[in-house]
């Protein structure tokens, strides 16, 4: 820790001897100049300088050690939007500040480029770092609708185990060792219908970051990924409506200006589950669901200068309700309630936020007479979470653009789990703890064509030890070097600790929801080490690929005990993980259409009680090939293609008849048949592929603008096989033929 | 211009629907065998049946008589004495089945037996288990006592109990409470009983009776609401309650060893209607094979009605 301290004060001083000099700074906020909304990571560059800065979540940008005295010429880009320039005097000693309008680009004249991109990117540590906007998910086609979880398994390094689940693994890692922000609060149960779809409404969201691994020390709490998601602020300038519908599900939308602030709202319910019957093999999926968004910000100089208060929650809940009265029922919500306050001291590049936040995740599947009559291995089950989050941290920005962050954490967790046992009582396991965390993170900037990235975590307090405390330090280091023009190496490495786990059931391809609960005390928190090595190159204006490997690497993973038969038998057990592979991704980018392939070559694998094995989503060949067309006057077209190769499953060996008894006294047995299985997840599955289409349209009519937007799913319906039931043999296929067809207006 | 990328996908379509499937969800069979053998220690006669498995295109074809494995040899090792099993066919129907037992072993408590089949092909299935501590089995505890009476109680009927010398941890139980009683048959007394449950679930108005199942605590309370409920259920909507008289309750406590219960708790593998389980896990302690050998006791507790609280429900006391 010392060490660590030291480091950071030498870079202090170092960085203070670049001050002094005839120098002056530029700071400013770039949005939406329809909507007031900050536009994220856009390009600002100094033409005459060659120099220039990304905007950041916030939209704000920097930038420092500008010659003073003297006007420059400033361009501000924004993919989609047309390019601005400003006349900006930069005096000595002063940030200079602007705020900047840009206005979206007619859809007709294409995409506009950011400029001064390779000036700007050359020292960007972003290694296995994705940015989607909603824009883009628009485009892709939808199984019903726009999904943003849905959408990451286009990505390489992404799987699924079939159309069925939005649930998503990166990287060989479990689908709980994935980390989902909503404004930057945990949401701990993202999905609405047994995981078909994602929980969050897209047309709240402002852009997310995907992290596939290798993320900084601000952030932490899982092994393998990182989704954060942003949503909009709402429109500054006017009042706005807009509502659209489905086949699934109907939604609406208001937003506009509150003094010194702005507001949006959004709601979205289900009202036909007919559609779903495709997704799980025509079986009614008698599933109601609903949620809600807002977010509330405020920001007056009057009151306190360049301060933001933000006010945000979202509430899901999902009802399983079962006619059949031998069939249980299920219910299960998410809250979130979040506040923060955002200032950048006056004059000083320094900036800071503190967040207080609550989010609640309540499960429970509700007894029945299926399960009164214990014809169910399913007992009654409630798993109630609740999740405390107090932090702030602070940035600094040196004249050299070197970042120095420092932050701490509070984050208190409850998880509870009541379980019915053997005669119908009901028993809590209860585990309550807080994680303190503190990080600090330095950011090199200044060295030509070198970035550089490097922190640590220290954990303080864990969930699962409460008192006395046990440091746990996660170091992390990103880097990148541009090595030549147009290419660029990237590499990152860190270690990361999880200490909250689900009780999920690996051979489960379907589940209703999963139970989160602080890792036990009988066991490590599990803990994972990832390198990563990648190459960017820049071909042409218009192409550009990225290659990216990885080693991953997790100790104490808890697996579900499948040997548990009595009750001093622990539920979990410590297993290992290992995954590395190497993605392909490449993109050409033109004004009127775009192409993008994928491929990734991955392995992972889990280790139980001596036993490796592949998990069942280890699928060892990807490919996702994208076209997406602008066809004029407002209509669009995409194709995806994706293809991987077959997933592992355990081969059926043979059946043998086993013993079943309903008196023992009496010596009443009977026999039912059983499989025996070949050694696990050793076969594999036909490989899976699938064509998707897509066709939208905007109109703009005189009161209010249309959106359009038609799908096909699987237009060669392809008979990609998800699973055979066991008993029967019976074929069970993914997602078939599928159009649907989706309409929004938008006041 | 938009025609070429048309033309592409169209064409990689018609490719990719021509691709075969190499795609095979079995494996090589191979033959493997099954022994199911409970001993109970209340008896001398114990048996065991020996099956074979069998291929996945056999499913539907299949019963369990052409299964069974005859002409094996299988014996029972119990304090150093052997015991045969021999060979029998039940004979019914459809339902025939062979099986090998012998009439001559009533095992203690706590006491290890060891199991060996030798199959007609030579094949050796191999199993050990020990029997329950249950000899001592008491249906009272320093602190607490059993309910030795029915009545009307708020709390329930509470049962307790202790091996005494102490259980294994891993011992279970499966209780079950019986009211014995008589019915006038035309003329005739009849002895009947009935099944009590711990409980009864409601929904959409319907009562469903929660009958206990194994457990590895040693209390139990079964509830005076499904208490009075089985009582009204003897008569059912027979008006002539007088017909029925009732003589008593009788408390059963099976006692299984940690085998038998590991493999009971193996058999509920049912799941909701949704979640999709593949690959479902199973427990053997038969060496070379599948199946089980365990063993059980079964102690009981008798309890007597409280005049009043029969007469309470229209019937006669025994």
């Amino acid at each position: 820790m010392f060490r660590v301290i030291y480091i950071f004060c030498f870079l202090l001083i170092l960085n203070s001897m670049s001050l002094g000099q005839r120098t002056g700074a530029l700071r400013g906020l770039v949005t939406d100049s329809t909507s007031g909304e900050a536009l994220a990571f856009g390009n600002v560059f100094i033409d005459e300088l060659k120099i220039g800065a990304s905007t950041d979540a916030r939209g704000y940008f920097y930038i420092p050690s500008i010659l003073a005295n003297k006007t420059y010429r400033v361009i501000i880009s924004y993919i989609g939007y047309e390019t601005r320039q400003r006349e900006v005097f930069i005096l000595q000693n002063v940030i200079t500040h602007i705020n900047v309008k840009l206005m979206p680009a007619a859809i007709d004249i294409g995409v506009v480029e950011k400029i001064g991109e390779k000036y700007i990117e050359k020292a960007a540590t972003d290694i296995s770092l994705e940015r989607i906007f909603v824009k883009d998910l628009e485009m892709l086609p939808k199984s019903v609708e726009t999904d943003l979880f849905r959408s990451l398994q286009h990505l390489p390094g992404v799987q699924t185990v079939g159309d069925v689940s939005a649930r998503f693994f990166v990287r060989g890692g479990s689908s709980n060792q994935n980390l989902v922000l909503l404004n930057d609060v945990p949401v701990y149960s993202p999905f609405h219908a047994l995981g078909l779809f994602g929980s969050v409404d897209p047309d709240m969201v402002n852009f997310s970051e995907f992290y596939k691994g290798g993320f900084t020390a601000e952030h932490g709490g899982r092994l393998s990924s990182l989704m954060r998601i942003v949503t909009k602020d709402g429109n500054k300038n006017k009042f706005g409506a807009s509502a659209s519908g489905s086949f699934l599900t109907a939604k609406a939308l208001i937003e506009g200006p509150i003094p010194d602030g702005s507001f949006i709202l959004t709601g979205r319910k289900s009202h036909s589950n007919a559609i779903l019957k495709k997704f799980l093999n025509e079986k009614d999926v008698p599933v109601d669901f609903y949620d809600l968004s807002f977010k509330v910000n405020y920001s007056n100089p009057d009151v306190l200068e360049n301060a933001k208060f933000t006010l945000h929650g979202f509430a899901s809940r999902d009802f399983l309700d079962n006619s059949d009265v031998l069939t249980e029922d299920f219910r299960w919500t998410n809250g979130i309630l979040g506040f923060k306050y955002f200032q950048w001291v006056t004059d000083s590049p320094i900036f800071f936020e503190f967040s207080v936040s609550i989010s609640n995740f309540d499960g429970e599947a509700i007894p029945n007479l299926r399960m009164i009559l214990r014809k169910s291995r399913k007992k009654s089950i409630r798993n109630i979470l609740d999740d405390f989050n107090f932090g702030g941290d602070v940035t600094y920005i040196f004249d050299t653009q070197d970042e120095i962050g420092v932050g701490m954490k509070i984050n208190k967790v409850k998880t509870v789990l009541s379980l019915e046992n053997d005669q119908g009582a009901v028993s809590e396991i209860e585990a309550e703890g807080a994680n303190t965390v503190i990080y600090a993170k330095y950011k090199i900037l200044h060295i030509k064509d070198f970035g550089l990235d490097f922190g640590t975590r220290v954990n303080l307090t864990r969930f699962a030890i409460t008192t006395g405390g046990e440091f746990y330090f996660e170091p992390r280091v990103n880097l990148s070097y541009q090595l030549l023009d147009g290419i660029k190496i990237k590499a990152a490495a860190g270690r990361y600790q999880q200490e909250l786990t689900t009780i999920s059931d690996e051979n489960e391809v379907i589940s209703i929801f999963e139970p989160w609960i602080i890792t036990p005390r009988y066991l490590v928190p599990s803990s994972a080490v990832h390198y990563i090595f990648g190459l960017e190159t820049e071909l042409n204006r218009y192409l550009s690929a990225n290659i990216e490997g990885y080693y991953k690497k997790i100790k104490n993973l808890p697996l579900l005990n499948e040997n548990k038969y009595f009750p001093a038998d622990p539920d979990l057990i410590a297993g290992k993980g290992e995954a590395y592979g190497v993605e392909v991704l490449s993109k050409y980018e033109k004004s009127f259409f775009n192409v993008s392939g994928s491929y990734s070559l991955s392995w992972s694998f889990k280790e139980i009680d001596g036993l490796r094995y592949r998990p069942r989503y280890d699928s060892r060949h990807s490919v996702n090939l994208s076209l997406e067309i602008n066809l004029g006057k407002g209509w669009r077209a995409s194709a995806v293609w994706q293809y991987n190769s077959g997933l592992p499953f355990t081969q059926l060996i043979g059946y043998y008849n086993r013993m079943y008894f309903d008196d023992l006294e009496s010596r009443n047995y009977y026999f039912i048949p059983h499989s025996i299985l070949a050694e696990r997840n050793a076969a594999l599955l036909p490989d899976y592929h699938r064509l998707d289409l897509n066709l939208s349209a905007k109109f703009n009519l005189s009161f209010a603008a249309m959106y359009l937007d038609f799908s096909i799913i699987n237009v060669y319906n392809r008979k990609n096989l998800f699973y055979f039931e066991r008993e029967t043999g019976k074929r069970v296929n993914m997602l078939p033929f599928l159009p649907s067809a989706a309409i929004k207006i938008e006041l | 211009m938009m025609k070429r990328p048309l033309i592409f996908i169209l064409l990689l379509s018609v490719a990719i629907c021509s691709c075969e499937e190499d795609f095979n969800p079995t494996a090589e069979f191979k033959q493997q065998y099954a022994l199911f053998c409970i001993i109970n220690g209340d008896t001398t006669y114990q048996f065991a049946v020996l099956a074979k498995s069998y291929s996945p295109e056999n499913y539907e074809s299949t019963k369990q008589k052409d299964l069974i494995v005859k002409g094996a040899d299988i014996f029972l090792t119990y304090e150093n004495k052997i015991f045969t099993l021999k060979e029998r066919e039940y004979a019914g129907g459809e339902d025939s089945l062979s099986y090998y037992y012998t009439d001559t072993l009533k095992p203690a408590a706590d006491k290890i037996l060891n199991m060996k089949a030798i199959l007609p092909d030579g094949k050796i299935l191999q199993a050990a288990t020990k029997t329950p501590k249950s000899t001592s089995l008491s249906f009272n505890t320093r602190t607490d006592i059993s309910d030795t009476f029915i009545e009307e109680k708020p709390d329930g009927i509470f049962l307790i109990w202790q091996i005494i010398g102490g259980a294994n941890e891993k011992t279970a139980y499966i209780p079950s409470l019986k009211i014995i009683y008589f019915k006038d048959e035309d003329g005739k007394s009849v002895q009947h009983e009935k099944n009590v449950p711990i409980s009864y679930g409601v929904k959409d108005g319907i009562f469903v009776p929660n009958y206990p199942v194994l457990i590895h605590r040693t209390e139990l309370v079964f509830s005076m609401d499904a208490v009075n409920r089985a009582m009204e259920e003897i008569a059912g909507g027979d008006p002539e309650k007088k017909k029925y008289s009732i003589s008593h309750a009788v408390f059963s406590l099976m006692v299984l060893d940690e085998n038998l219960t590991a493999y009971y708790m193996s058999l509920q593998s049912n799941l909701d209607g949704f979640t999709v389980i593949l690959d479902e896990p199973e427990f053997t302690n038969i060496d070379g094979g599948l199946g089980v050998f365990g063993s059980f006791f079964k102690r009981t507790h008798r309890m007597s009605f409280d005049p009043k609280y029969v007469e309470k429900f229209g019937y006669k006391v025994y």
